[in-house]
């Protein structure tokens, strides 16, 4: 971690002041962590804020902390300034931005109320924050189910979702698990161990039609979540050729490899199921062809079928 | 710790922001900038008047921009305005508390969130940290990927690009457009957005003298306009908002416009916010929905409509139905397994 400038370390201490005050005790890492920086230069600069204080600068007057076997500890009132101070205007926007990623758009109350604690002085209006930067192509459909999987998982719960995948005629009810959720390219997915199934499931959070929190604690389970929204060890592959290497976009193949052969692209895909690589290469529209196996093969053409007789019917 | 006497050498700004931050909290009145020189230690006693106003500036810009107001630069008398300086307590929510933790624990640690810095004190303010109570353990609860190509790099770039934003200040770059064509361009930057991991930014083209959209990842050697930093290049139209900007994916490209009429049927039907984002016209049409929406590419249409079947079907153009159901069916032939095949 390279070393902070003077602007930030300053700004680390001081904001963190009304911590220090409310807690007294808190362990060094933890400590460091939370302001951004390593132990030991977080241990220079507390070494550094015991020096600091009001006049007369004696030792009754100076910030009484230090840094103890792996602990950051106060033992006397601060000189001053022991209560939280306002969101600046940027950390005001921050905050924001985080929020409507998460599918909060800057009109809910709980931004109001977020904003309505930063320094006003400076702070551009809410309709402007909106009108400049968007961090989600999410609609606010999402946050409702954000917060209860968001509530599940810190509190260690089981979260009763109502969860419709691809084409599903009517959601069905599951009883999951949380474990982590992951955002990729602006799409939300909760990693969780589903107990219908009684395995781990990756759902897609625009899918979860309802989330209800439940008071059923989750059980610690030996499951490390993956981090990832697909995870490709271990699939089998599918053989695909381009014939126009301009039409071969990697973004649209996650964790393929692609190799040149007589003028076009031959491409191996990891899949799942039949149920996506054949929905990804018949929106290709004839751009890819599969070579093998034939299970996809077989998929694309049914599903080619199927979509030719819905557009006919339309 | 050793106290250190007024007028001792103090090496290290840090302290001598902190000492000016307890001072002005410390203080019942407005004091004046003799004073503030005099008693709070870090100022270096043999400094002439020039240096030490340029450094006292820099120190009351620091405080400010960490949320500390500071009245009186009118009378020369300075004072911490305690009632806008302290938070007001904020209740949260047990919902709302977890949701903050949760997202914002991911976007701290993704490169492609350039605001990473500001969230973490803004959490730190809040008291809004992770106390190590929380049931993961040592598992991450959240990971957010905003950007998968280079997100440093547009992470980077979205930073400085915001504070053109908000500064209003021209900037300039190379850009590689989809063709591959490379061209400099001299824009004036009104909004960025984020959309399906790629930040866009949004303002007008100065030569060409039109709202254009572009791909971050796209840039090269980006440079905001570095003359008069607080004076303002241009000023953005009043009504403008980056929201208009943000389209579906067969809505970018250079062909006029079209308009189509799209069914949704089905579990489409029931993601129509999602899958329609607020773009054309939804209108209820028995059990489905009609949906009419402008098209630039309809290539890109048909592709759209197949990745989030089923259940979406063109209905107009005619023509452009027909295509599709050419198009599928020679694609459902060309996969049809051969006479004698296994």
């Amino acid at each position: 971690m390279a070393r902070a400038n003077a602007a930030t370390r300053a700004r680390r201490l001081l904001s963190a002041l009304h911590l220090l005050s409310e807690r007294r005790r808190i362990p060094l890492d933890e400590f460091a962590e939370t302001l951004g920086a390593s132990p030991a230069e977080l241990t220079d600069d507390l070494s550094l804020l015991s020096m600091c204080g009001v006049a007369p600068y004696d030792p009754w007057a100076l910030t009484p902390i230090g840094v103890d076997d792996g602990w950051v500890e106060v033992w006397g009132a601060l000189p001053a300034l022991d209560a939280a101070i306002r969101l600046s205007a940027p950390e005001a926007r921050a905050l924001a931005a985080a929020l409507q990623y998460a599918g909060i758009d800057p009109d809910d109350p709980l931004v109001s109320r977020l904003l309505d604690t930063a320094a006003t002085t400076e702070l551009e209006s809410k309709k402007e924050l909106a009108r400049v930067l968007r961090t989600s192509d999410e609609e606010s459909t999402i946050s409702d189910v954000m917060m209860s999987a968001s509530l599940a998982l810190t509190e260690g719960k089981v979260l009763a979702i109502e969860y419709a995948r691809t084409g599903d005629e009517s959601p069905r009810r599951r009883d999951i698990e949380p474990l982590q959720l992951l955002c990729e390219r602006g799409v939300w997915y909760l990693h969780a161990f589903c107990r219908d199934a009684g395995a781990p499931r990756t759902f897609r959070i625009d899918r979860v039609v309802s989330a209800v929190v439940t008071d059923d604690d989750a059980p610690k389970r030996d499951l490390k979540p993956t981090g990832k929204s697909f995870v490709a060890e271990g699939l089998p592959t599918a053989r695909l050729r381009f014939a126009n290497p301009a039409d071969y976009d990697p973004r649209d193949w996650p964790y393929s490899t692609a190799r040149p052969d007589a003028g076009s692209v031959v491409v191996e895909v990891p899949y799942a199921g039949t149920g996506w690589i054949s929905r990804q290469v018949v929106s290709h529209l004839g751009a890819v062809e599969v070579e093998s196996p034939d299970e996809v093969r077989d998929a694309v053409a049914e599903y080619a079928r199927r979509q030719a007789s819905g557009v006919a019917a339309g | 710790m050793r106290p250190r006497r007024k007028g001792t050498p103090v090496t290290d700004p840090v302290e001598r922001v902190v000492n000016l931050a307890y001072y002005l909290a410390d203080q019942k009145r407005p004091v004046s900038i003799n004073r503030i020189r005099a008693e709070v230690t870090g100022y270096p006693e043999d400094q002439d008047d020039a240096a030490f106003n340029r450094m006292f500036e820099r120190d009351k810009d620091d405080l400010r921009r960490f949320g500390y107001v500071i009245d009186g630069e009118a009378d020369g008398q300075y004072r911490l305005d305690s009632r806008a300086t302290f938070a007001s307590s904020t209740t949260l929510s047990p919902e709302e508390a977890a949701t903050l933790r949760v997202v914002c624990a991911a976007l701290l640690d993704d490169p492609a969130f350039p605001f990473a810095e500001d969230l973490r004190f803004a959490l730190v303010k809040l008291s809004m940290t992770d106390d190590g109570q929380t049931p993961h353990g040592d598992d991450v609860p959240a990971v957010s990927r905003l950007a998968d190509e280079d997100p440093e790099d547009q992470g980077a770039n979205v930073s400085s690009l915001d504070e053109a934003v908000r500064g209003r200040k021209t900037v300039e770059f190379d850009y590689r457009n989809s063709r591959g064509e490379d061209k400099h361009h001299t824009i004036e930057p009104y909004g960025l957005f984020a959309h399906s991991g790629r930040w866009y930014l949004v303002g007008r083209d100065r030569d060409l003298d039109e709202i254009r959209t572009y791909c971050v990842s796209r840039l090269a050697d980006m440079r905001p306009n570095p003359r008069a930093p607080r004076t303002p290049d241009f000023e953005r139209p009043a009504d403008f908002d980056v929201a208009a900007f943000t389209a579906l994916p067969f809505q970018y490209g250079s062909a006029g416009p079209i308009t189509v009429r799209l069914r949704l049927t089905g579990d489409a039907a029931r993601r129509s916010a999602d899958l329609c984002a607020g773009k054309g016209t939804l209108s209820a049409e028995g059990d489905s929905l009609s949906w009419v929406v402008d098209t630039r590419n309809t290539d890109r249409l048909l592709r759209w409509a197949i990745e989030n079947g089923p259940g979406i079907s063109i209905i107009e153009p005619a023509a452009l139905a027909d295509e599709m159901s050419v198009r599928l069916s020679a694609l459902a032939e060309s996969h049809a397994r051969r006479e004698g095949s296994l």
